[in-house]
């Protein structure tokens, strides 16, 4: 670090430090600074001149704070008359093409401009100017824009693209004609994450869905964690009456300093909802109907007390969106209670590929890698796919990393989202080749610094594994991975000088291919190259519901089921003996059931019927189950079929710890009451009462955080490079990833996030739509011999010929129907539907 | 100078299903042009002004396509080009009038100019007649302050101007021969 600098600040001298802007440092001293255009996620704009201060040395002059670095010997003055009147003169200006009409502004009272406006005040004079009117522009979705209220400070069209890297508005025009504009004025076709409108210190952009006659000042705002992904981002909700009136972001939050997406900022109206339940139900004679709360749980609390007295296998199935604390009771009433090892999540993705994947490798089942990391890589490899539509905060950060500080990031995956426009290099993958690619760039990493060789070979099986990595080295490989092989060389020579890489591996509902392998090669990889490692996992809190053991091969702490210390501690805390280990996972314990052989299913949070991927044949098991307990928000299709339905409070209505990808613990606190209903935890506790049992206070503080330094390396050799596993038949590939707007599962029921989701569809390119006959927007049927899917075609350029492009709702009714088997790429065809 | 006659068959862009597409000879021209200048998103500006020689205007089809082959988004490019008064999105004709509306014609009732050359020509600032004739545009400061108020016709600065003035400049072009002399530009 160069060494530090002195200016004068009002008289007193400051150190400060080279590269340092004069905002940064005033700042620091307590100075109050007006600032409009600035915004601290983006490079400095000067475009204001509201920030400006008085220079008295060599170069005097007004300059401004947040654009101007500081140099040696510089004298500033903040308060002179010239600043103060320069300031005025500006916000003069500024409010020139500015409707002023705060009364009945829908910002009123929460308005930056109008601060500014009180702060540092407006001549009386009126300069001979007339803006150009502008008229309300109602015509985008979601977005509303006053052109009149806008002070063009230039955040919003900042954001869009040095943010979020779309790219979506620009300034067209020029002085007072200035305006903000999509291309071609087209409709707004962007990602809809709502970091314009919340930056604007204006009203000039508004979000339909909140506008509200509630005056700012009388509602209820809480800042709460995200419950609808894996980012933990901090989300500002603003409620009156129990009812959400806004949602916004707090640029001071961590992880992601105000920025939001469209499922975060938009999805709220889940939580009202007309399809939610209210009141249990009860299966009476072939029929479900509403019963009371103590019925419903008496009926529950007997059903499984009976499957447990009967000795028949209990599966339990908890979502991985619990928080850890509901993930901990869920699990304790599993093996504590019931007495069964079959305690799981559903086949959630990231969860095999931390449990059979990562923790193989590394010694745990966590990332290595965080934000932090991310942002002090000196290079970035994503795998899989495009967390553009998957982890929209993980994307603004690696855009954020191109764009401001130079930092390159390399995409290899089959189907992209918009990262590609910004990454240094794009291999394009066949589907579910990304452990091949990795296990090829290893051995040519390897291969270029031996040195490494040195350094790994203590750890167990390294020897082994390189041995056998030497089969990667070939044409065979390179030929299976799909993409250039001079790519990968190129790749591999690019992490061979890294010295501090990232490997992300994303995964998603809709992603072919293994995983767990894939999860596996993305940790030896980094290994090899001494980097840290992303596993981008599904649910809100993937990371968290693992550390409270909600997994047949975990107990609460990340400890080893077959652990016979953990399982003495634990046995000893709870006062009872564990259950054997050698619990069923979603899938054998799904089998089993559709085999008649499972007494009674607990499903809390998941719905297998509608979210499942078919092949593990959810309909069987429900039906095949003894008796089958669901805890879910709404009728969901497997609740349909049960015996005993309770409504719970669901996302934001919430209180406890989710710990997401990075594995950090955030608070979830109820943005809005949930009324009568109860949160899962609190329910469970209760049948564990009626089931004979008082729930014990967690026994274990399980550490929330990244494992720098802990965990132990440990190798096995890969199987040889072979033909991909497949399923389906047919002569085009599946090309399928998970699309932005909805999940497909809860996310599907708000009205706002579906009327943004594109219309499913299939992408074909055009030559394969030719050969087929079919033209754009005519329904086929996409068949992988047993399933078939019924889409409009949509005939695209970008489409990799002899591939269908198929985004995934994460629902039964998109592709993950034809993804039946989880974890194979799908061959299929493509037939014009009759 | 005036403009030699813009062609109709001679616009680059045909209409598709998707709103216009550039013509292949018109985006081999455009990447050629890319490929030739080499500079990336830096010379978007050069680009732009060959582009200006090449068609007469920077067809939102030609934007696009520069935006894709620089890397930079559509927008970003319909930004510069409607920035600068070098560049317009849209056809200009044979004779190209300006009227200056920067502070020393505005006080000197430049606005009166405007509004007589809408009139005269049928057309609003930023179009184009029909016959491809006349093109009009409000531009701000034309640095002939003490002409004002003032125009520039085929970059040839006019001025004091009364609406009247104006209307005998317009009807001295409609008299000329069309196609005049080469494609030159004066326009910087």
């Amino acid at each position: 670090m160069a060494d530090p600098l002195t200016i004068t600040v009002d008289g007193r001298r400051v150190d400060a430090e080279p590269g340092e802007t004069l905002l940064t440092v005033l700042r620091r001293l307590g100075v109050r600074i007006p600032t409009l255009c600035h915004d601290d996620r983006l490079t400095p704009y000067g475009g204001c001149r509201l920030c400006v201060v008085h220079r008295k040395d060599s170069r005097p002059g007004l300059v401004p704070a947040c654009s101007t670095p500081v140099q040696a010997g510089m004298v500033i003055e903040t308060d002179t008359v010239e600043v103060v009147e320069s300031r005025r003169r500006q916000l003069q200006i500024l409010a020139l093409s500015h409707r002023l009409e705060c009364p009945v502004c829908e910002r009123h009272g929460d308005c930056r401009f109008q601060d500014l406006l009180h702060e540092i005040g407006i001549p009386d004079d009126r300069p001979p100017f007339t803006p150009p009117p502008g008229r309300r522009d109602e015509s985008w979705p979601i977005i509303v824009r006053d052109p009149e209220k806008c002070v063009v400070c230039g955040r919003c069209v900042r954001l869009c693209d040095e943010v979020q890297g779309v790219s979506a508005i620009g300034f067209v025009g020029r002085g007072l004609e200035v305006r903000v504009a999509t291309f071609l004025d087209r409709p707004l076709d962007c990602e809809f994450c709502g970091q314009c409108v919340n930056a604007c210190p204006s009203a000039a952009l508004l979000a339909r869905p909140f506008g509200s006659e509630v005056p700012t000042w009388l509602r209820a705002r809480a800042t709460t964690t995200c419950s609808l992904c894996s980012c933990g981002c901090q989300v500002v909700v603003e409620s009156f009456d129990g009812r959400v009136v806004r949602v916004t972001g707090d640029e001071s939050s961590s992880p992601n300093r105000g920025k939001l997406c469209a499922k975060g900022w938009l999805g709220w109206d889940i939580l009202s909802s007309p399809e939610r339940l209210a009141t249990p139900l009860v299966r009476r004679g072939g029929r479900l109907e509403e019963a009371s709360w103590e019925e419903a749980l008496d009926r529950a609390s007997r059903h499984l007390a009976d499957a447990r007295a009967a000795g028949s296998a209990v599966g339990v199935v908890g979502s991985a969106r619990l928080t850890s604390e509901d993930a901990w009771t869920l699990q304790w009433l599993a093996r504590a209670v019931l007495r069964t090892p079959h305690v799981t999540t559903g086949p959630t993705p990231g969860v095999r590929a931390l449990v059979e994947g990562v923790r193989p490798v590394l010694g745990r089942a966590r990332s290595t890698a965080g934000l932090p990391q991310l942002a002090a890589a000196d290079l970035v490899l994503v795998l899989r796919g495009d967390p553009t539509r998957t982890h929209p905060l993980v994307k603004t950060e690696l855009v954020q990393g191109v764009r401001q500080r130079q930092r390159p990031v390399i995409l290899a995956a089959t189907l992209f989202g918009g990262l590609e426009r910004h990454a240094e290099r794009v291999l394009e993958l066949a589907p579910g080749s990304e452990a091949v690619l990795c296990r090829t760039l290893a051995a040519e990493i390897l291969e270029r610094r031996p040195e490494l060789l040195r350094g790994l070979g203590s750890s167990p099986g390294f020897g082994l594994f390189a041995d056998a990595l030497a089969a990667y080295r070939g044409a065979a490989a390179r030929r299976l991975v799909g993409c250039d092989p001079e790519a990968i060389d190129a790749v591999a020579a690019r992490l061979a000088q890294a010295s501090r890489p990232v490997v992300v591996l994303v995964c998603g509902r809709g992603l072919p291919g293994d995983e767990g392998d894939a999860a596996r090669a993305a940790a030896e990889l980094a290994a090899v190259v001494g980097g840290g490692l992303t596993v981008l996992g599904g649910a809100a809190n993937v990371q968290g519901v693992l550390d409270a053991g909600l997994h047949p091969a975990l107990l609460p702490g990340e400890a080893d089921v077959s652990d016979p210390d953990a399982r003495r501690r634990l046995a000893a805390a709870w006062g009872v003996a564990l259950p054997d280990a050698g619990g069923w996972g979603p899938g054998e314990l799904f089998a089993a059931a559709g085999r008649g052989e499972v007494g009674a299913l607990l499903l809390v949070g998941e719905d297998p019927l509608h979210a499942w991927p078919p092949g593990l044949n959810p309909r069987a098991a429900v039906e095949g189950a003894g008796c089958v307990v669901v805890l879910d928000p709404f009728l969901s299709e497997t609740a349909r079929h049960a015996d005993v339905v309770f409504p719970v409070a669901m996302l934001g209505e919430r209180r406890g710890t989710l710990a997401g990808h990075d594995g950090v613990g955030r608070a979830l606190v109820p943005a809005v009451p949930s009324g009568s209903l109860p949160q899962d935890g609190d329910l469970l506790a209760e049948l564990g009462l009626r089931l004979g049992a008082t729930p014990p206070p967690p026994a274990h503080r399980y550490a929330h955080g990244l494992t720098e330094g802990e965990g132990s390396l440990r190798f096995e050799p890969p199987h040889p490079p072979a033909a991909l596993p497949m399923a389906g038949e047919g002569p085009m590939l599946l090309d399928s990833s998970p699309q932005l707007f909805h999940a497909g599962t809860v996310t599907a029921r708000s009205q706002i996030l579906a009327s943004l989701a594109p219309p499913l569809a299939v992408g074909l390119h055009p030559r394969d739509a030719e050969g087929l006959g079919v033209a754009s927007g005519e329904p086929v049927a996409v068949t992988d011999g047993r399933r078939e899917l019924l889409l409009q075609v949509r005939v695209d350029g970008s489409v990799r010929p002899g591939t269908v492009r198929v985004l995934c709702h994460g629902g039964a009714d998109s592709a993950l129907l034809l993804l039946g088997e989880d974890g194979l790429a799908v061959r299929c065809a493509v037939e014009g539907a009759r | 100078m005036s403009r030699p006659p813009l062609d109709p068959s001679e616009m680059p862009v045909e209409p598709g299903p998707g709103g216009v597409r550039l013509d292949p000879e018109a985006a081999a021209l455009v990447d050629h042009l890319v490929e030739e200048l080499a500079g990336g998103r830096e010379s978007l500006g050069p680009l732009l002004r060959l582009v200006v020689e090449r068609f007469g205007h920077v067809p939102p089809a030609v934007q696009e396509r520069l935006a894709e082959r620089l890397g930079l988004a559509p927008i970003e490019v319909a930004g510069v080009v409607s920035f600068s008064t070098c560049f317009s999105s849209s056809p200009r004709g044979r004779h190209h009038l300006e009227v200056c509306l920067g502070v020393g014609c505005a006080v000197a009732r430049g606005s009166r100019l405007v509004d007589a050359a809408r009139r005269l020509l049928g057309i609003d600032p930023g179009g184009v007649t029909e016959d491809l004739d006349f093109s009009l545009e409000v531009v701000r400061c034309l640095g002939a302050c003490e002409s004002s108020p003032a125009v520039r016709l085929d970059g040839r600065i006019h001025g004091p101007l009364t609406p009247g003035g104006l209307r005998a400049l317009i009807d001295r072009c409609r008299a000329e021969a069309p196609s005049g002399g080469p494609s030159g530009d004066s326009r910087g």
